[in-house]
């Protein structure tokens, strides 16, 4: 792709924005992979688990939040990616620096 | 207040003071046992010197002896040994409904917690951050990217509250299972201390006759007693979670508190076209 013209911008910019958005990518790895250890593990509140099915909304919000994070993981490697590709098709640097709007949606959680 | 930190503890501790249960029976019963051989001996001894029918020592009579030694044989010893059976059984049953894992439920909680550490981005605010941006990316492609960005950092803190919720609940839950098994505990030992002092009363053959239907009635009534207040206090604590923590697990469940419906905010398909696709940028004079 080439560099597509006169926009107010200033690539670097997006770049550091980009970069913003991998670190905090990351950070919502963390997250779930913390909340991951929580899965099925509801039978630890032993009997409260079953006299209120605390075991049970446990569970079924541990599951939840987990496959959240990970929707999140992907949504912001798209933010991160997309603000690359604007930085890189703004900049013309090569024909392939910047990624093809089809490709960059196949990032976002389906 | 005995001090337990996990199950095993705690089902030791409860195998303890069951032990401890059929222990204090059958020494008492032992007890009782002697008591009665040593005035059945005495009769046997004297009868020696006196073969005369009917004999008297220390107000009992031979027969006396007899009757509290097949009261003993056939009612006292069969029914204690059987209730004391019952008991056991019944408190095993109850312990085995309370298995948890509070030390796990704990290092949940730390989990939980540190999730939410990790989501709570530090400075500086996407806000100012965005705003940075807009010196250097304008039109329909900045417009839709602050738009999406605001929405997807507000889906980081939102789901820190939610672990935050979350951390505080499992380390409650932790600590109520453990206050849970220390009662249950201290209850076992204050139940077998009466027990024990029931039983002990039965000092003489006399005591022993009269140890029939009273006292074992009133026994066996404790002992019934003593496992209503155990399921007493597993109802306290039932209804302790039943309208605080349940509650709360529900609204986290349902997506009430934190993250909205527990999932992750999508970007809407236009802004996505906008912040994609190059050609669809606008040009800022």
């Amino acid at each position: 792709m080439g560099d597509i013209g006169s926009f107010a911008v200033q690539s670097q910019e997006l770049r550091q924005e980009g970069q913003e958005w991998h670190t905090r990518k990351q950070a919502v790895q963390g997250a779930h992979d913390l909340a991951d250890n929580g899965v099925g593990k509801g039978y630890m509140f032993g009997y409260l688990a079953n006299v209120a099915h605390l075991g049970e909304y446990h569970d079924h919000f541990v599951s939840a939040i987990t496959e959240a994070f990970a929707d999140g993981v992907k949504t912001f490697d798209y933010m991160s990616a997309a603000l690359e590709s604007a930085a890189n098709a703004y900049d013309g640097v090569d024909s392939t620096a910047a990624e093809s709007a089809d490709h960059l949606k196949n990032r976002l959680p389906r | 207040m005995t001090d337990i930190t996990d199950w095993d503890q705690f089902a030791e501790e409860v195998q303890k003071r069951c032990q401890d249960v059929f222990d204090k029976v059958w020494d008492e019963l032992n007890r009782m046992a002697n008591v009665l051989n040593d005035a059945a001996s005495h009769f046997d001894w004297v009868g020696v010197l006196f073969p005369i029918p009917k004999l008297i020592w220390d107000g009992l009579t031979s027969d006396d002896v007899e009757r509290a030694i097949d009261k003993f044989n056939n009612e006292i010893r069969p029914q204690l040994e059987k209730k004391a059976q019952e008991v056991v059984d019944d408190i095993t049953k109850v312990v085995g409904t309370l298995a948890g894992d509070p030390p796990g439920l704990k290092k949940l909680s730390f989990d939980y917690a540190s999730c939410r550490e990790k989501l709570v981005y530090p400075t500086p605010s996407i806000q100012s951050e965005i705003q940075q941006l807009g010196k250097s990316w304008k039109g329909e492609a900045y417009a839709a990217y602050s738009l999406a960005a605001g929405e997807q950092v507000k889906a980081m803190s939102d789901a820190a509250l939610g672990m935050e919720r979350a951390a505080d609940m499992t380390n409650k839950g932790a600590a109520k299972i453990l206050q849970l098994w220390v009662d249950l505990n201290d209850k076992l030992i204050g139940g077998i201390v009466d027990l024990a002092k029931l039983l002990s009363d039965a000092t003489t053959v006399d005591k022993i006759l009269s140890f029939e239907i009273p006292v074992v009635i009133s026994a066996i009534g404790d002992l019934i007693e003593f496992v209503q207040a155990i399921a007493k206090t597993l109802e306290d604590y039932w209804i302790g979670v039943g309208f605080q923590d349940q509650l709360d697990w529900i609204k986290l469940n349902n997506g009430a508190t934190g993250l909205a419906h527990n999932t992750w905010p999508v970007i809407h398909p236009g802004e996505v076209d906008d912040i994609s696709n190059p050609h669809d940028w606008g040009v800022v004079a």
